[in-house]
This record gives C-alpha cells, sequence and structure tokens, in this order.
C-alpha cells in the first residue's frame, strides 16, 4: 500500500514511489478531476497534491486517494516519448566551461562526449516555469551548485549539478553550471499546455555547431 | 466612449491578481494571486463579486487613478489614505463613483497591502485560467507587468449593487504582537534550536517579494545538513536553507523545494502573516493538523453566518 501523509493543513503526499510511478499514477489522479484538489505535482519519488483546506481535509483525501489508486493498474509498460535535443557547447553558451574542467580534472572535450553519451529520464518539471530536471548524468562529471547563483541564466541554458543536467526554459536566476546551449524554446506561454515533454520521457542530447542556431 | 480606468501615477506596485491560476504549477508555473487572500475575498464581497474575481494588488504606496465610467468601487487590506477628487473616503466599504472621478490611494499605514476593486469585470485575456500578474514570465494582467502610468483598463459587465461595509469582527488588527501558528512539517525532526518558540522572534526582512517572505533575527539550526529528496511546497510551506533564516513561500512559490520543511503556515494565518510589515515581529505558535482544521472550519462557519459567503464555493 502507498503511504500518503498530510504535509500542514493543504498538501498530502504520495510517499516512497518506484521509479516513475510518479508520473502514471499523478496523470491517472488528474483525470478524476476533482474539484477540491487545486494542484497535482509530481517528483522523482512522491507526489504532492495541494488542495482548497475549504473543500476538504486531509484525511478525507488521503481515504479517498487510497480507495482510487487501489483500483488503478500500473502498467509496466508507458508510452513514453523519445526527445532529441539540439545542444551547441560552443564557450559562448558554455560560460562555466572552466569550472566544470577544474572541478571535474577532465578536459572539456570529455565532458562532452560524457554529457551526450546518455540518455536521461525527465525526473522533474518545475521549480521555475517549465525547468526540466533530467538525470542521472556520468558520476565523473558530478559537480556541486554554484556557492552564490547567478542573478541571470539565460533560456535555452542546459546546465549540470549534482547528478543531475537541466535545462532553463526561461531567463533566470540560478545556481547550476551551464554547460551548453539549446535553441529549441520548449516552453511557450502562449500555449496550454506550455510544454509538451512529460515526466518520464526521454532526453537525448545531439550536438550543433553555433552557426546552426539560426535553423532552429 | 469605452469603460475604462487609466492610470495617472503608478504607485510601487500595483498588480491585477485573481484566485484562478490552479492546475498548473506541475509546469512550475505559479499559482500567484493576492497574498492576502483574504481581504481580496471580503472585497470582492464588498462588489457582489465570485471571490475568485481579478482585484488590484496595491503594495505599500497606491496609484492615482481616473476612472471613466459610473461604478461602485470597494478598497480593503491594510488602511490607507484614500482620496476621491478631495475628499477622503473610507475603505472596507463599497462607494459610489461617477466618470471623470479621480481615486488617489496613498501609502499603506499599518499593513502592506490594499485590494481595488469595480463592480465590473476586466477585459483582459486569461493565461493558465487566470488574470493574475506574474511577472518572471510575463503574464496575466495588462501586459504581464505591474501596472504603468498611461495604462489603461477597460471594463464589461457593469452592473450595480446596493452599498456594503465589511462588519468591525471582519477587520483585522495589525497589531506588535504577532502570533503565526504553524503545524510542524515533514522535516521537523531534524531541527536543533527551538525549544521554547514562544521565546524566539522573528522579523520579516525587507527583502522579501511575492515569492516569499524571509524572516531574519534568529537562525535555526538542524541537526543533520544532508541533502533531502525535493518535497512538494506550497504557500504558507516554511523552508530551513542552509543559512538557517527561514523563508515562508508565498503567491508566487515554486512548486517543489530541496529545503528542509520546517513547517507549514495555518490556512487561516497565512494572509496576516502577508500583511506583516518589513521589519515587525513575528512569533510561530504550534498547533496541531486537527486544530488547524477547527481554525479553517470556524472561519468558513463565520463567513457563511455573517455574510452569506460560501468560502468553499
Amino acid at each position: 500500500m502507498i503511504e500518503i501523509i498530510p504535509s500542514g493543513d493543504s498538501i498530502i503526499i504520495l510517499k516512497d514511489l518506484k521509479n516513475l510511478q510518479s508520473s502514471i499514477l499523478s496523470k491517472k489522479i488528474e483525470k478524476l478531476n476533482l474539484l477540491e484538489i487545486e494542484d497535482i505535482i509530481s517528483l522523482k519519488n512522491s507526489i504532492g497534491v495541494v488542495f482548497n483546506p475549504y473543500k476538504t481535509k486531509s484525511d478525507r483525501l488521503i481515504k479517498k486517494i487510497q480507495r482510487i489508486i487501489k483500483e488503478i493498474k500500473i502498467k509496466q509498460k508507458h508510452d513514453f516519448r523519445t526527445w532529441k535535443i539540439p545542444i551547441c557547447y560552443d564557450e559562448e553558451f558554455a560560460i562555466d566551461k572552466k569550472e566544470i574542467s577544474e572541478y571535474t580534472r577532465l578536459d572539456f572535450e570529455e565532458i562532452k562526449q560524457k554529457h551526450l553519451n546518455k540518455s536521461y529520464d525527465v525526473q522533474i518539471i518545475g521549480f521555475l516555469p517549465g525547468f526540466l530536471y533530467l538525470g542521472d548524468i556520468d558520476k565523473s562529471i558530478n559537480i556541486p551548485r554554484k556557492h552564490t547563483p547567478r542573478s541571470s541564466i539565460p533560456e535555452g541554458s542546459v546546465a549540470i549539478a549534482g547528478n543531475q543536467t537541466g535545462i532553463y526554459n526561461i531567463n533566470s536566476p540560478g545556481g547550476w553550471n551551464i554547460i551548453g546551449k539549446t535553441p529549441l524554446k520548449l516552453f511557450d506561454k502562449s500555449k496550454n499546455p506550455p510544454i509538451d515533454i512529460y515526466q518520464g520521457d526521454k532526453i537525448i542530447f545531439h550536438e550543433i555547431k553555433k552557426g546552426d542556431f539560426k535553423n532552429y | 466612449m469605452k469603460n475604462t480606468i487609466e492610470i495617472l501615477r503608478e504607485g510601487i506596485y500595483t498588480s491585477i491578481q485573481d484566485l484562478k491560476r490552479t492546475g498548473f504549477r506541475k509546469y512550475g508555473v505559479p499559482k500567484s494571486g493576492p497574498m492576502d487572500e483574504y481581504s481580496h475575498i471580503l472585497t470582492n464581497w464588498l462588489l457582489d463579486k465570485e471571490i475568485i474575481s481579478e482585484l488590484l494588488e496595491i503594495t505599500y504606496y497606491g496609484p492615482k487613478i481616473k476612472i471613466n465610467f459610473d461604478t461602485k468601487i470597494a478598497l480593503f487590506g491594510s488602511k490607507c489614505d484614500v482620496i476621491l477628487n478631495n475628499n477622503k473616503i473610507e475603505t472596507g466599504k463599497s462607494i459610489s463613483v461617477k466618470s471623470g472621478d479621480i481615486l488617489d490611494i496613498k501609502k499603506c499605514i499599518d499593513a502592506n497591502r490594499v485590494y481595488l476593486g469595480f463592480s465590473a469585470d476586466m477585459k483582459l485575456k486569461n493565461t493558465f485560467n487566470s488574470k493574475s500578474t506574474y511577472d518572471k514570465i510575463q503574464i496575466g494582467g495588462l501586459h504581464g507587468k505591474k501596472l504603468l502610468k498611461n495604462d489603461k483598463i477597460e471594463f464589461i459587465n457593469i452592473r450595480d449593487n446596493k452599498s456594503k461595509k465589511i462588519p468591525s469582527s471582519f477587520v483585522r488588527s495589525n497589531n506588535q504582537n504577532i502570533i503565526i501558528r504553524v503545524i510542524k512539517g515533514i522535516h521537523y525532526y531534524k531541527v536543533d534550536n527551538f525549544n521554547n518558540e514562544n521565546k524566539i522572534n522573528f522579523k520579516i526582512s525587507p527583502n522579501s517579494d511575492r515569492m516569499g517572505l524571509r524572516l531574519i533575527n534568529y537562525k535555526i539550526k538542524l541537526n543533520d545538513y544532508s541533502e533531502i529528496e525535493s518535497t512538494v511546497v506550497t504557500k504558507g510551506s516554511i523552508q530551513i536553507p542552509k543559512d538557517g533564516n527561514p523563508i515562508i513561500l508565498m503567491s508566487d512559490s515554486q512548486s517543489s523545494g530541496g529545503y528542509p520543511v520546517f513547517g507549514n503556515v495555518c490556512k487561516v494565518d497565512i494572509s496576516k502573516l502577508s500583511q506583516v510589515q518589513p521589519n515587525q515581529k513575528i512569533k510561530f505558535k504550534f498547533i496541531s493538523l486537527k486544530e488547524s482544521n477547527k481554525l479553517i472550519e470556524y472561519e468558513k462557519r463565520k463567513f457563511m453566518s455573517k455574510l452569506n459567503l460560501d468560502l468553499s464555493s
């Protein structure tokens, strides 16, 4: 049985979910269109359900969701898509190139190959609008977040921190180490939903040259 | 002639906010909406509007506005001096205005924000189901930003409703000793130095904004600084970053966070908290989830019995 706990008076958390179970389960709960629920946020191993406490209470909602998920069968196979994302590692975009090389004691060419050679799961979408948390990256290129976050990171920047790589899809402050840039605009505020990529989808980066940017 | 209002002076930060942007936090888009939902709801009540309808949220010092149609207006939230043509008017009641009137909203006196509504609907497009302004990605409002001088907002569905006044039992006093009730959070067990909560004072840092209130004056230490898994947070969640100064997430809160969650401000105290002025002191008082739920029910009954207003609508 999935453990569900309250967090304050307006959130319940479905805990200890296995790999990508959160993505499938959150979509199923969403489809029920429960009016008391405001937001369903799916993380790597948990789901947070934010609700309106004037409409229901956490114990009631926990019971309701327990009952619902008992009836949900989670297929092992699911239609996750694979996205090929172009990335340019030119030094104009890879603004933390030097620091990453120094920290990992690898030359940038090697870092690049390690970053390119894996397919990544989309683990979480969010924190910032459209920010994609992808993982896991090769252990040899793990690097901590910067001590002082940059006040502005350009849209499209691809960065690494810890065992994850991420895509900044809006201009924003941030503490990750910038390794390159994609010309794609993955977050479009004029569309609903604003992003086509789902949690659980796979991302493969392929390298492009700076001159190719105009083709996207 | 179209029914508009025109911004003659923009004030410090006035933005359009409603309570309609739900369901988009999974893409990282915050709910936004009024910081002080209590005052927002009561302002809409004064105008017989749905509690989630859009209003102007006015921060610290207000705008000067020319009104180009006959309507009713209402203001509620912080106490502030409001001048309609050369006469001072009261907040907390609906007031008739005529086309050509000039409304001048001065400084917020005892709190941070005051809400201004009209008995008409703003003719603005929705982004992610809402008119709420979120300037980080420039959505909502008139142009995705705070209102600026010379901006014009058009109104439709102009109605006439009877004059109303907020009963005194709904008027909050923003006094000096503010106690914020908190439910202990899922990482509270990590907290090392919080044994006597009624002796610990926090101050609201002037460095706070619509995303979060930063607390200073007392640093919370943890007995374990190992990385935790990201967890879902919402308005009222209290996070403890490495420097120990708590952050209470507010309307433009991110959807998840990697800092330990110390607690969650109980729903009925979040609005009051949003109005605590920079450098004013607050204390936390722990209550159980059950007690918090009782407060929510009490508030719901009070709104229903005294104002005939359903907070669950």
